[in-house]
């Protein structure tokens, strides 16, 4: 029987749905449930990991600290996990405090070509005890063996397992399955897959990626993460229950957790809607919809053709300021009209 | 360092050498180079060297060069400040010359990082086959040249182990469009120019092959299992094993390495190949076992911490038949010994 590591980031990916804004209760209530449902990790934090509550990505409404302990506090069983870009994440003013925190997963992660940019923060880690990932975001940017090559430089550096997001939600199945299937023919550490949304396809993403010999799958209680949303928790653990795949996690108890996010700090349950689809179509990262909508409404242009715009340009995550300028270039171009 | 890490290693050393001194008499009063002399390998050769010279009136001179051999000076300044050691900021990637009164070299000088292969493949492969294009460009030169030694690496006989480990005339087969056998694939175009040079200009070349190593001057930040499990455990931590931890390694002591590759050098014969490692093979299961047993608070071994990490077996161990027969050399210290030499070496560090 299959068996899968579940990395649950509803309070992490999750707070890009509530623009960083989830409050400490919410972490305290939320780590609760889903320990009590024997959920491996426990992803918390800002949308964008450790460090980056900035004007340019969105402010957190609590600090890293405070997400920390907090998180601490109620899990007993499940590990505690962050995601952090080097970047935004310092090795010095970040990493020390959540290593000294009692952090236990970390994931670092880059742009899928940039792996590069993650051997400082990965050795640090390792050589601190913890256990290390990588992650490549925006995945679909990358053909098989450039996102191989970017893996195997992960795992040179020490990280424990590869996790490849699908940040735009704009896999197929047989995207994945091409994918993971390369990734665990090209390196020798456990492979992950990350889902969003964005075209209806997480949970069928999610299953061809443990097909594909995955064996990280991420998943949001109700889906609860940026854009279109990540796999439902809920719904993978059943459907990995219906396949025979071993997960750990107690069906009903995460069930009982989805309800109680829904209940307590998701405000609107995701959905596919119209610019999420767009989002998928063009491959762009699926963060930015809120701010698409809000710069769309401000400068008078249709979000659709902004993100048919970014998917142009390649943008990647950490460039929310390519929207504003996409929109201006947008509103010249009808004005020229 | 402290003075008591100095006169463990010298015993280490002595010993390694003692049946050898006739032999290595052929350094006595000779210029030796060594370049990437600041690594494990050119630490524990400098170690020797001066163990010859201080305990068997060799009078070698020792000039080191490396990437940054002034920053290894200052580290090991027992070494690095002795009047018949010299140091000379190298990269290898530039074309330089020997002193000229300089009889041997070792040409250490590569990156056997597996972090480096997969992020800078291309200085991997200046430096391994620019690299020993300049030395011997250098070596050339030299009018006393009496012999050169080029440390090549295991890695190039690709493939797996046979029962009995690589021996030195097995080679199987490289995928050359990845980049991470970059490292393989550039010491073998490396031993091919030392074939080419050895044949048009005569230079005396013999080549080593090392496969893995232990003991002090070992980094603990290194990407191997054995710095890795040896960093855990002396940080009071569990040790992880990612998988079954069936795939088999041997790990030769660093006194050892440094007497072979020098007796390599006088003894070797040119246009021949040893492999250079230890006959004493185990699994990664058995040394993860071997290191907890060695530390105080016994930590424990965790195998498998990840579901479904790839289970492939890639042994990596030499046959040293070759080189214990033609060479007549021998280890002189076994892995449990090797282990409780290294773990006492960084803690003494750790106190200093």
């Amino acid at each position: 029987m299959p068996r899968v590591t579940i990395s649950d980031p509803t309070l992490r990916d999750g707070n890009h749905a509530v623009r960083h804004q989830l409050k400490k209760e919410h972490f305290a209530v939320y780590c609760k449930a889903a320990d009590a449902a024997n959920v491996p990790i426990v992803e918390v934090g800002h949308g964008n990991g450790l460090g980056a509550s900035s004007m340019l990505v969105g402010e957190c409404g609590v600090t890293d600290r405070e997400i920390l302990e907090v998180a601490r506090t109620n899990l007993t069983h499940s590990k505690l996990g962050i995601h952090l870009i080097p970047g935004f994440a310092t090795v010095k003013k970040d990493l020390s405090q959540a290593v000294s925190m009692g952090v236990d997963v970390f994931r670092v992660a880059s742009h899928c070509t940039e792996a590069d940019t993650t051997e400082r923060h990965i050795g640090y880690l390792r050589e601190a005890g913890k256990e290390v990932y990588g992650v490549l975001m925006m995945s679909h940017m990358a053909d098989p063996q450039t996102l191989v090559d970017e893996a195997r430089k992960l795992e040179s550096y020490g990280a424990e397992g590869v996790v490849i997001m699908d940040s735009a939600g704009a896999y197929l199945p047989n995207d994945v399955t091409e994918r993971i299937s390369a990734l665990v023919g090209g390196i020798t550490v456990p492979v992950g897959f990350h889902a969003h949304n964005n075209l209806g396809m997480a949970t069928a993403n999610s299953v061809a990626a443990v097909n594909a010999g995955a064996s990280i799958i991420d998943g949001s209680a109700r889906g609860f993460g940026a854009g279109a949303g990540n796999a439902q928790l809920e719904v993978i653990i059943a459907v990995f229950q219906r396949l025979g795949i071993e997960t750990g996690v107690d069906l009903y108890k995460i069930l009982d957790a989805a309800d109680i996010a829904e209940r307590d700090f998701i405000p609107l349950l995701p959905s596919i809607s119209s610019v999420s689809i767009v989002s998928g179509l063009h491959g762009v990262f699926s963060g930015f919809i809120k701010q698409v909508q809000k710069i769309a409404a401000e400068r008078g242009v249709d979000p659709r053709d902004i993100f048919a715009e970014l998917g142009k340009r390649k943008a990647v995550a950490g460039q929310e300021s390519l929207i504003i300028e996409v929109a201006i270039d947008l509103q010249k171009g009808k004005k020229l009209q | 360092m402290s003075n008591a890490s100095d006169a463990a290693i010298r015993e280490d050393c002595l010993a390694a050498i003692a049946p050898h001194v006739p032999v290595l008499r052929e350094l006595a009063g000779r210029r030796l180079a060594i370049t990437g002399g600041s690594g494990f390998l050119g630490s524990w050769l400098a170690e020797t060297v001066t163990a010859l010279n201080d305990e068997h009136k060799m009078d070698i001179r020792l000039d080191v060069l490396a990437y940054r051999a002034s920053a290894w000076a200052a580290d090991y300044e027992h070494l690095g400040g002795r009047p018949d050691v010299s140091t000379r900021d190298q990269d290898v990637r530039s074309s330089f010359e020997f002193a000229s009164d300089v009889s041997f070299v070792v040409h250490a000088a590569g990156i056997p990082d597996g972090r480096v292969h997969s992020s800078d493949p291309l200085r991997v492969f200046q430096t391994c086959v620019t690299g020993i294009g300049n030395v011997l460009d250098a070596a050339s030169k030299l009018s006393n040249m009496a012999g050169l030694l080029n440390v090549s690496s295991g890695l190039i006989y690709g493939g797996q182990a046979g029962p009995g480990g690589f021996t030195e005339d097995t080679f199987g087969g490289l995928d050359i469009g990845q980049v991470s056998h970059v490292y393989a694939e550039s010491k073998r175009a490396a031993e091919s120019l030392c074939a080419a040079y050895r044949s048009q200009f005569r230079i005396p070349i013999v080549t080593t092959r090392p496969f893995t190593f232990v003991g002090p001057y070992q980094k603990l930040n290194r990407p191997w299992a054995l710095n890795n499990f040896l960093r855990d455990a002396l940080g009071g931590r569990e040790i992880r094993v990612h998988g079954d931890g069936e795939t088999r390694r041997s790990y030769m002591y660093g006194s050892d390495a440094a007497c072979w590759v020098l007796v390599a050098l006088v003894k070797g014969t040119p246009g021949r190949a040893y492999n250079l490692g230890s006959k004493g093979v185990m699994s990664i299961r058995q040394l993860a076992e071997e290191i907890s047993l060695q530390v105080e608070r016994r930590p424990a071994v965790l195998f498998r911490t990840l579901p479904a990490a790839q289970l492939r077996q890639s042994d990596f161990f030499p046959s040293t038949d070759r080189a214990m027969q033609e060479l007549k050399v021998q280890e002189t210290v076994g892995i449990s010994s090797a282990l409780a030499k290294t773990i006492a070496w960084h803690k003494r560090q750790a106190s200093c």
